[in-house]
């Protein structure tokens, strides 16, 4: 009987080996992958994963208000009013203007795109480092996004080590001798110095969730992004054709411009560079992605603690040069969020300056943001 | 509660004429037509005597004081049709057919009901009521392990003389430091989501006071551009502010709903797997446990990201709109007004 339970599991493993449930929900796969389940935004006029695709509609736009105003000159030509006839002339003439900057900005800017993305492959492959293809602008996206959301959630899992070696010294300096018979006598607690490591740990682990939690909120603004973004496009050409709200559409223009193409191939450029020489940083320190499945490194911070009464330096500093190490480099991401942010301020204002629009061309935007 | 603030938005805001005239929104059209008509019969009046007192100078600024009263009351019209529109207006099937009106949103509602309603359900119902209330499970869980004391005497007998040490079966120790980071935070999120319930529940009234007050304001010379400021944060705060939020809240609502089972609920499907060789796979090697752990870890992960992100970022996006046009409108019809730096002030 024992030997039929036991043949049945070995079939049953073998039958089941390999088979392994998927683990760990990846957002940008959903977010901005070619099946996405987000609901495309404005029906018909989805964000397109090309800029070629927000041209066409940029361009019907223009091509609509070229149309109303044409017909206004017509009349004031008809009817001779003078007023409507000057009024469309320069209307027209803003609207040809629209025209050209659109071609221009959006042809200008894609080429930027491609230079930063080369420049930044460029640049990891001249230090060995792989580099992934980008064809799209939704692939752009999408390597960004996985890019950060991988570090991020590798940052979650020292957390969770941090936690678990936090337990360990806990139970340590927690040890305890008495000698003290009939209430008088001493107490002594000879691993209480494992505070110290346990308050090193708390530390770690506040930069960790920092830097996780930057990165995760990255991973969705750029969600936020691609998908609402699109519509300053169109409100900004549509409010650029008329004399009353041109400056707001021209401040439109600049917020998706800077936002929509120039903020993710920063950060991707900073990504690319990053996680070429991420592998040669790293190279002494093991990648910790789950803690069931390496114990030894952790076992030997445990045992080199226990083993000596006195603490010494290596017990300190090995902490220390795990965490530090794998933090700093994190921490390059988030420098490289951060200034690409700055610089996405600051060509907002640029824009601003460029197509006339006092809100923005203050130097007053990252202030208000603050 | 939410039915009662749709009710008030509702009420604020009524299709008929007699609601029209006397509702506290869009009554404040009418008054200023009647103020703005007595201020022209007045300056008719001065135009007609000045001559007599041989003024002329006072006849020609008053002339140009009657077109803008005529200007102004032709804008007042303008904006009255537009508010009653505004309220009468089905934002939410428009919305719906560009997928940014998620299923909670009352049928045939209004902009300031959509508004509501997709703050409410955000703030109560969505990402930022799963977060919290995910929290309380998470810091349940870390925290109801027991703790088991050993004492070990070396000669039985004698008490205090021996080991004694504590383990806690539970983590919540180390861990409880960082779910108080994030029950601060998630105050603060509550704080500013309260912050734009306000302002969206006081923008109809906003929108119509704003709008009455600048436009009889920007009659007279002196004070046109102060009148031109005022109708730019009206229709700034009672219009632009409104449809940012509609729009943002909608987009995020909805992708919130199609992402909820993949990324948030998945922790079931991902530690068993979704055939039946999956299952039996992690039941008999028992990596069904560690899987499960490794799944809630990321999808409570991918929530407070989520979250944080929209309460974060939806806000200051809106705000930005909302100034830049304030201050590019402001510019445009009189004097520039910052709104920005004029809602620090105010917080």
């Amino acid at each position: 009987m024992r030997l039929r339970i036991l043949l049945a599991l070995f079939i049953a493993l073998v039958i089941v080996r390999g088979a392994f449930a998927q683990i760990g929900p990846d957002p940008c796969n959903t977010i901005f992958g070619s099946t996405s389940s987000l609901p495309g935004t404005f029906g018909a006029l989805r964000s397109a994963s090309t800029y070629k695709g927000l041209l066409g509609y940029s361009m019907l736009i223009i091509l609509s208000v070229l149309l109303i105003i044409s017909f206004l000159y017509a009349i004031g030509m008809a009817f001779k009013i003078d007023r409507l006839t000057s009024f469309s002339r320069n209307e027209i003439l803003e609207n040809v203007l629209n025209f050209i900057i659109i071609i221009f900005i959006s042809g200008g800017i894609a080429g930027i795109d491609n230079l930063i993305v080369g420049i930044a492959n460029f640049g990891s492959s001249a230090i060995g480092g792989t580099t992934t293809s980008v064809t799209s602008t939704s692939s752009m996206y999408y390597n960004t996004c996985e890019f950060y959301y991988s570090d991020a959630i590798g940052q979650i899992w020292y957390i969770v080590e941090i936690s678990f070696l936090s337990f360990v010294y806990n139970i340590g300096s927690g040890f305890t001798l008495l000698l003290m018979p009939n209430g008088l006598g001493i107490i002594i607690q000879p691993l209480a110095w494992l505070n110290a490591l346990q308050k090193m740990m708390g530390m770690f682990g506040a930069f960790a969730i920092g830097i996780a939690g930057v990165e995760l909120i990255n991973v969705f603004l750029l969600a936020i992004i691609y998908y609402l973004f699109p519509l300053f496009l169109y409100l900004g050409i549509l409010f650029r054709s008329f004399p009353w709200t041109r400056a707001i559409g021209g401040a439109l223009l600049g917020v998706f411009i800077s936002f929509y193409v120039f903020y993710p191939a920063l950060v991707y450029s900073f990504s690319a560079i990053v996680g070429s020489i991420e592998p040669v940083l790293l190279a002494s320190i093991q990648k910790q992605s789950n803690v069931f499945n390496n114990v030894g490194s952790l076992s030997q911070l445990s045992a080199s603690s226990f083993s000596w009464i006195i603490p010494t330096e290596s017990m300190f500093s090995l902490p220390i040069e795990l965490f530090g190490n794998v933090i700093a480099v994190s921490a390059i991401n988030v420098i490289g969020i951060i200034i690409s942010l700055l610089i996405c301020f600051d060509i907002i204002e640029a824009f601003g300056d460029l197509l006339g629009a006092p809100s923005l061309a203050h130097k007053g935007v990252l202030k208000k943001v603050i | 509660m939410i039915d009662y603030i749709l009710l008030q938005a509702s009420a604020s805001c009524l299709s008929s004429i007699s609601g029209f005239l006397t509702a506290p929104y869009t009554a404040w059209f009418p008054i200023a037509a009647i103020i703005a008509a007595m201020i022209i019969s007045i300056l008719a009046i001065i135009y007609m005597l000045a001559p007599l007192f041989g003024r002329e100078d006072i006849r020609a600024n008053v002339k140009i004081s009657v077109y803008q009263a005529l200007f102004s009351l032709a804008l007042i019209a303008a904006f009255g049709i537009f508010s009653t529109w505004l309220c009468t207006f089905n934002a939410q099937s428009l919305l719906n057919a560009v997928n940014l009106s998620p299923s909670n949103v009352p049928q045939n509602a209004n902009l300031y009901e959509v508004a509501i309603s997709d703050l409410y359900w955000f703030t109560n119902s969505g990402p930022l009521a799963n977060l919290n209330n995910g929290l309380l499970l998470f810091f349940a869980a870390m925290n109801m392990g027991p703790e088991i004391n050993f004492k070990i005497d070396f000669m039985p007998g004698i008490g205090n003389l021996g080991l004694k040490d504590k383990v806690p079966l539970s983590p919540g120790g180390p861990l409880n430091a960082f779910s108080s980071y994030l029950t601060e935070g998630i105050s603060w999120l509550f704080i500013m989501n309260d912050l734009q319930f306000i302002i969206i529940s006081a923008a109809p009234i906003i929108f119509a006071i704003f709008l009455a007050i600048g436009l009889i304001v920007r009659i007279f010379g002196p004070t046109r551009n102060f009148g031109g400021a005022l109708i730019a944060l009206g229709v700034g705060i009672g219009f632009v502010y409104p449809l940012m939020v509609s729009i943002t809240y909608g987009f995020i609502n909805n992708a919130f709903n199609a992402m909820y089972s993949d990324l948030f609920l998945g922790t079931v499907a991902n530690a068993f797997g979704t055939s039946l060789q999956s299952v039996l796979a992690n039941i008999l090697t028992g990596s069904f446990i560690i899987n499960s752990i490794e799944s809630a870890i990321y999808s409570f992960a991918n929530l407070v990201g989520f979250t944080a992100t929209a309460s974060l970022i939806l806000p200051m996006l809106n705000f930005i709109v909302v100034d830049t046009f304030v201050t590019d409108f402001s510019s445009a019809f009189g004097e520039r007004m910052d709104f920005m730096s004029l809602l620090t002030r105010i917080i």
